[in-house]
């Protein structure tokens, strides 16, 4: 694992990776909510909306694990 | 000028705020004034399609911006140094004014009062001193605001209210004319080829504008003010006589059969005399003398002609006459109304003042749960701005979390992403301006152009009613990243950081939208539902009460509460139903739900006439005969209702249909053995009309249920009731 935190930059403007790993976290949770609706797989859920929110939380980590560690 | 004709409207309203805006930035430069984009607020909330509404509601934006200074200082001046008790302190007035939003014509005033105290007392900063400061500018530029759309909707293409509501009148006045006319067809044997669907529609939505367009007209005409009360008395008259037209269609449906022509010999004579009336009114709106007044065209019925039909069908047809009787009374004070108003000498009619129980409308659900939408958004964002350290913007982000859920409270069945994708436009077209554009510009003429171009372009893309709410958050995300000031500084991070909290006030307003209280259409729509049908079982229930041992004051309550659920949940279905994604509706389409929900309404119209009728004296004779049947009745009634309440899907068309033909057929046996039994004179009173009318009462609500179960086959109620993101 990269101990040194790395940073983004657009141009000449900094963002940390949290930032994006959070937007492509929302992304991606977003994306599995879509298709569990469209294939009807979240009528299992007790609570969608929560769900959500944990699957969020999930890609997040996961991608400031994998993707763009901060 | 260009031709009227060549621009349409979307265009000219367009061209009209951006010209406001300009004009308003203008003067607020000028006089250098702080926060100029206040005024370019006022212009952006406050700007509609006439001179009149648009005056109105920037009146009330002012009253509702000085009251809510006052409130804001009022709370800083108690609570300066602590702050808990002045957020919850500012909790209770804004939520007092969220509260006060559903439901209201004048709701704007109780948004701005809301959603000035955190303004205020944010802006103003750390220094208590700044607060009046900022007060004094807040009222100034919002003055500004207001005057300068003023200027320029009474300037360029210039809209009266008074016509818009005249207009409006006539339409509405046509459209009962021709709604009348369809439903008498049957009876007096013409043929008319409108869509009566079309005209209901029509009707709801003029009926819907009238409000808007009164207050309006009352504030840009003299003619209007003077005559406002016969205005209001005009209004509830038509919202009457829409309602009772609706009822007088459904009973329609039960006399069918029935020669009407015969029974009530002048019926075609009242129906070319409402034919009349209705024309006379719209005469009369175009400024046109009545050729004569109202006449009377008796509605007796041929007695030896009642006396031949089956018990029903005479209490279908009394009830149908009783609706007749009342369209007459209305349609003659509309008249008597309208010359009033346009002076032809007519008797002053007095506003009619109808006593609306208040309780229902106070502690309504859903009224309550706007509330608590509003309160877990302003916490939540509080709480984060507090306790989430390098929080951007943090007054920006409260201020706009606040305004919008409050917002909200007044269309809560807007789906949030869709209402406010104008947001992140706004804010994308301000940035590029604010960075790209605006460091090139020299004069106010260039930054007057650009402004115009911007304000333009959001207006004309976001024309449409259901966008206003975004169209006005992405116009005013526009003047606030612009940042427009007399010393013009530029700073990429005020952009950035706008950028950053626009999702966060998204994301505060989903959770709020779910938590504690979902408002997703489909659990709005089944909860309403759930509703509608315990307040019938309950409605069902008070028939058996002995109309000589009075209620206690806690059945009156709930009668009450009840009662007020009867009258509202249908139209508040019709809107949520409205609201229900594709994925929700499954394989049932939306003239399913529609239809559903009407035959709803229709049982709601039918247990009012049930409860109406139970309170009238009744035959002694006719209720100790039929006591037990009328007692089976009721009882399967309430099974049915308490039944839908949990599990509406449970309707069974056959079955119902079967149960109810057979109580009608028992009963009727009974009720011609039980008036046989009684001698001829006594059956002609009163009593026995009452009694016959409630057994009619209670086949329209079995009717209205079994259409009900015939509308509800057709729904796909396991789409509806299954879980989705």
């Amino acid at each position: 694992m990269q101990l040194i935190p790395h940073e983004l930059y657009v141009g000449e403007v900094f963002f940390p990776p949290m930032l994006f790993d959070a937007g492509l976290g929302l992304v991606a949770a977003t994306i599995t909510a879509r298709l569990s609706n469209r294939f009807r797989v979240s009528r299992y859920l007790y609570h969608p909306s929560l769900v959500l929110i944990a699957l969020t939380v999930i890609y997040t980590g996961l991608f400031s694990i994998f993707l763009l560690p901060g | 000028m260009p031709d009227q004709s060549v621009l349409s409207d979307r265009v000219k309203t367009a061209i009209k705020t951006a010209l406001a805006t300009v004009l308003a930035y203008g003067v607020a430069l000028s006089m250098d004034w702080g926060h100029a984009y206040w005024a370019a607020f006022a212009v952006a909330f406050c700007t509609l399609s006439t001179v009149g509404e648009s005056l109105n509601k920037g009146l009330l934006r002012l009253s509702g911006t000085l009251l809510g200074s006052l409130a804001a200082v009022t709370l800083i001046a108690l609570f300066p140094q602590d702050r808990w008790l002045f957020l919850i302190g500012m909790s209770i007035f804004t939520g007092f004014c969220t509260y006060m939003m559903p439901g209201n014509s004048r709701w704007y005033f109780w948004n701005v009062a809301g959603l000035s105290v955190p303004l205020i007392a944010l802006a103003g900063g750390a220094d208590p001193l700044n607060d009046f400061q900022t007060v004094i500018t807040r009222s100034e530029e919002t003055a500004l605001g207001i005057v300068s759309y003023s200027l320029v909707w009474l300037l360029i293409w210039p809209t009266s209210s008074r016509e818009a509501l005249e207009d409006v009148v006539r339409q509405l006045a046509a459209a009962h004319r021709q709604l009348a006319a369809h439903f008498l067809t049957p009876t007096i044997g013409e043929t008319h080829d409108t869509d009566p669907e079309a005209l209901r529609r029509q009707t709801t939505q003029a009926l819907t504008r009238l409000g808007g367009l009164f207050d309006g007209a009352e504030i840009d005409s003299y003619e209007v003010w003077e005559a406002r009360l016969a205005w209001r008395s005009l209004i509830q008259q038509l919202l009457q006589l829409t309602s009772i037209l609706e009822r007088w269609r459904q009973s329609s449906a039960d006399v069918r059969e029935v020669d009407r022509q015969r029974l009530i010999p002048e019926l075609e004579k009242f129906a070319s005399e409402l034919d009349r009336r209705f024309a006379e009114i719209g005469c009369m709106l175009e400024g046109r003398p009545p050729e004569r007044g109202p006449i009377s065209a008796s509605l007796d019925l041929e007695d030896k002609g009642m006396a031949s039909l089956s018990p029903f069908h005479r209490a279908a047809l009394l009830l149908y006459r009783s609706h007749l009787l009342e369209i007459d009374k209305l349609t003659r004070d509309l008249f008597e109304t309208v010359a009033d108003i346009r002076n032809f000498g007519r008797a002053k009619v007095h506003p009619a003042r109808e006593a609306v129980p208040l309780l229902p409308r106070a502690l309504d659900p859903e009224r309550l749960a706007s509330v608590g939408r509003w309160f877990t958004g302003l916490w939540l964002a509080w709480l984060i701005a507090l306790y989430v350290p390098d929080i951007p913007n943090t007054v920006e982000f409260i201020v706009l979390t606040n305004s919008l859920s409050m917002a909200l409270c007044v269309m809560p069945q807007l789906p949030i992403a869709r209402t406010l994708l104008q947001m992140p436009f706004g804010l994308a077209l301000g940035g590029a301006i604010y960075v790209l554009v605006m460091p090139h510009l020299t004069s106010f003429t260039d930054l007057g152009v650009v402004i115009f171009a911007a304000v333009f372009l959001i207006c004309y893309l976001y024309h449409r009613p259901t966008q206003a709410v975004g169209k006005a958050a992405g116009l005013a995300l526009l003047a606030m990243v612009m940042g427009i000031a007399n010393e013009q500084t530029y700073n990429f991070l005020d952009v950035i950081n706008l950028a950053v909290v626009v999702p966060l006030v998204f994301a505060v307003l989903a959770v709020a939208t779910y938590f504690p209280v979902s408002f997703r259409a489909e659990r709005m729509f089944l909860h309403l539902l759930g509703r509608f049908f315990r307040a019938c079982a309950y409605l069902a229930s008070t028939l058996q009460w002995d109309p000589a041992i009075p209620p206690t004051r806690w059945q009156r309550l709930r009668r009450v509460l009840h009662l007020g659920d009867l009258a509202r949940v249908p139209s508040k279905l019709a809107i949520w139903g409205s609201a229900l994604p594709a994925a929700a509706l499954g394989q049932s389409t939306t003239e399913q739900m529609q239809a559903l929900v009407e035959s709803l309404q229709a049982l709601a119209y039918r247990m009012q006439e049930l409860i109406e009728i139970r309170a009238t004296p009744q035959s002694q004779v006719l209720a100790r005969e039929l006591l037990s049947q009328v007692r089976a009745w009721r009882v399967g009634l309430q099974d049915i209702f308490c039944n839908l309440s949990q599990q509406p899907e449970a309707a069974d068309f056959a079955d119902f249909r079967s149960r109810l033909d057979a109580m009608l057929e028992r009963l009727e046996e009974q009720i011609e053995k039980a008036v046989a039994g009684e001698d001829q004179a006594s059956t002609a009173t009163r009593e026995n009309e009452n009694s016959i009318r409630l057994l009619g009462a209670f086949r329209g609500v079995s009717e209205e249920l079994v259409n009900f179960a015939r509308q509800s086959g057709g729904i796909d109620w396991a789409r509806l009731r299954e879980a989705r993101f």
